[in-house]
C-alpha cells in the first residue's frame, strides 16, 4: 500500500497535468455542444461589463458611421412601410384584419459589445440577456444581413454563434431560382463564406442574392445573407463550389436585432429539435 | 514580494491586452496572436512545476472565458507549462551560467531567449489552432496561422521584454 502511495506521489506532477488537461477538454466539448449551456463564456457579468465599457469607448469614436447606417436603415424600413400602406388602403377590411393578427416574430435591438473573427469558431457578445427576453436559439440579424444564433444567455448579456463558426450551418437559398443550400464558413476570410449543396444543373451567376430559406428553424425567410462572389465546378462533382460575399462586416458591427419566433418551440418539438438550422 | 506583484500586474496587463486588442486584430481571419503567453514564459525559473501548471491553466481559462473558446487556451497553456522546464534545459544551457537556478529569465542572452520563446510559442499556437479545428482538411490553414501568429507574438514579446529591461534599469 505504502509503495503504491509513494509511486503515485512520484507521479503527482503528471497526474496534475492530466487532470487539468481533462478539465480543459471537457470545457471545449461543452462549448461546442449547442444544446448544453456552458458557464465559462463571455455572457457572464464580469466579461459582459468589461466588454460593454470598452465598446462604449470604441463606439464613441465611430458614432458618425453608426448614425449613418442607422439612418439609412430607418429610411429603408420607412420605404417598406409606405408601400405596405399603399397596397392596403385600397381595401380597409384587409388592412384592419391584418392589424388584428399577432405578429409571429418579436424584435429586440441589442448592442454588440465584443466580437472575434480570428478563431475557427467565433462568437459575439451582446449587451442584452434573459431580462430583455432573449433566449437561446433566437436569430440575430443586422441591417446588412444575418449575423448569427444566440447560444448562452445570462441576465444582462448573451453570446451569439456567428456565421463565422465551424458549428454554424445555416439553411440558405438562391433568391432567383429558390434552390436551397447550406452556408458554411471555411475559416480564412471573415467576409467570405461558402454556399454548398447547390446542384450543377441550377442556373447561378456572380452577383446573385443569397438569403435565408424557408426551411430554417431559426431565421425568418428572405433575410439577406450575401451575394455570390465566385462559382466553381469541380470535375466529377454534382454540386457547385460557391463563395458568398457576406453582407455583414463583423469587424464593424455595432447594433443588431434579435428575432424571437413564437412558433419555434412548437416546430422544434414536432421536428425533434434539430441542433442547427 | 515586489517580484510577485510585478508578475501579478503583468498578468492583468497581458490578459487585458489579449482580449481587448489582440483578439480583434483579424486581418482576414488569419491574425490571431496569443501574446499573454509572455506571462508564462517569464515566470521565474525556480517556480515549482505544479504551480507552473496551475498558473498556466488559470491564465488560459481566463482568456477562454473572454474569447468563448471553452478550454482551448487552458489546454494549450497547460501543455506549454508542462514542456517549459524540459525545454529550458535544452534552450538555455547550464554551462553558460554559474548557477542556472539563480539567474533571471530577463538576464538570459537575447538569442537564447528568442530560441526559448519561439519554440514554446509555436507549440502553443499550433496546438490551439489544431484543437479548435480538429479537421485534417484545415491542416494547411492551421500550419499557416501558427507560423504567422507565432511571428507576430514573437515581435510583441520582444517589445515587452525591451520595456521590461528598460523599466528595470531605471529602478
Amino acid at each position: 500500500m505504502r509503495a503504491i502511495l509513494r509511486f503515485l506521489f512520484g507521479l503527482r506532477l503528471i497526474l496534475l497535468f492530466i487532470a487539468l488537461q481533462s478539465i480543459a477538454v471537457v470545457l471545449i466539448i461543452r462549448q461546442n455542444a449547442f444544446h448544453r449551456a456552458s458557464y465559462f463564456n463571455s455572457s457572464n457579468a464580469v466579461a459582459g461589463k468589461l466588454y460593454n465599457n470598452v465598446a462604449n469607448a470604441r463606439y464613441f469614436f465611430s458614432l458618425n458611421t453608426i448614425n449613418d447606417s442607422l439612418a439609412t436603415e430607418n429610411s429603408r424600413l420607412r420605404a417598406q412601410l409606405s408601400t405596405k400602406y399603399l397596397g392596403q388602403t385600397s381595401n380597409w377590411l384587409v388592412r384592419d384584419s391584418s392589424a388584428l393578427r399577432v405578429p409571429r416574430y418579436t424584435y429586440t435591438s441589442a448592442k454588440v459589445v465584443n466580437s472575434t473573427i480570428g478563431y475557427r469558431s467565433n462568437y459575439l457578445t451582446l449587451d442584452k440577456g434573459s431580462d430583455a427576453g432573449i433566449a437561446p436559439r433566437m436569430a440575430v440579424v443586422s441591417a446588412n444581413g444575418i449575423v448569427g444564433i444566440v447560444k448562452d444567455v445570462s441576465a444582462n448579456f448573451s453570446t451569439v454563434i456567428s456565421v463565422l463558426n465551424k458549428n454554424a450551418r445555416i439553411s440558405a437559398k438562391l433568391k432567383k431560382s429558390g434552390t436551397t443550400g447550406t452556408i458554411v464558413w471555411e475559416g480564412v476570410n471573415y467576409r467570405v463564406a461558402s454556399l454548398i449543396e447547390i446542384p450543377i444543373h441550377v442556373d447561378v451567376a456572380v452577383g446573385d442574392t443569397v438569403s435565408t430559406s424557408q426551411y430554417s428553424n431559426i431565421f425568418p425567410e428572405n433575410i439577406y445573407i450575401g451575394k455570390v462572389k465566385s462559382i466553381q465546378k469541380t470535375e466529377g462533382s454534382s454540386t457547385y463550389q460557391i463563395k458568398i460575399k457576406l453582407g455583414t462586416d463583423y469587424q464593424r458591427l455595432s447594433f443588431v436585432d434579435v428575432i424571437g419566433d413564437k412558433i419555434q418551440a412548437e416546430r422544434d418539438s414536432l421536428e425533434g429539435g434539430l441542433l442547427y438550422d | 514580494m515586489i517580484e510577485v506583484l510585478k508578475h501579478i500586474s503583468r498578468w492583468f496587463l497581458l490578459v487585458l491586452l489579449q482580449i481587448i486588442v489582440f483578439n480583434r486584430i483579424g486581418f482576414y481571419s488569419l491574425f490571431n496572436p496569443f501574446i499573454y503567453i509572455f506571462f508564462i514564459l517569464m515566470l521565474p525559473l525556480a517556480t515549482p512545476r505544479s504551480l507552473l501548471l496551475i498558473l498556466a491553466f488559470i491564465t488560459g481559462l481566463t482568456v477562454d472565458v473572454f474569447s468563448n473558446t471553452g478550454g482551448l487556451h487552458a489546454f494549450a497553456s497547460t501543455l506549454i507549462a508542462f514542456v517549459r522546464p524540459f525545454w529550458i534545459q535544452i534552450a538555455i544551457p547550464r554551462s553558460n551560467y554559474d548557477d542556472l537556478s539563480n539567474i533571471k529569465l530577463k538576464e538570459v542572452e537575447f538569442g537564447q531567449f528568442i530560441a526559448y520563446s519561439s519554440v514554446i510559442l509555436l507549440l502553443h499556437h499550433f496546438v490551439l489552432y489544431l484543437s479548435e479545428s480538429l479537421a485534417w482538411g484545415d491542416l494547411l490553414l492551421i500550419i499557416g496561422k501558427a507560423i504567422i501568429n507565432t511571428l507576430i507574438s514573437l515581435l510583441a514579446i520582444i517589445a515587452f521584454r525591451y520595456f521590461d529591461l528598460s523599466s528595470s534599469k531605471k529602478a
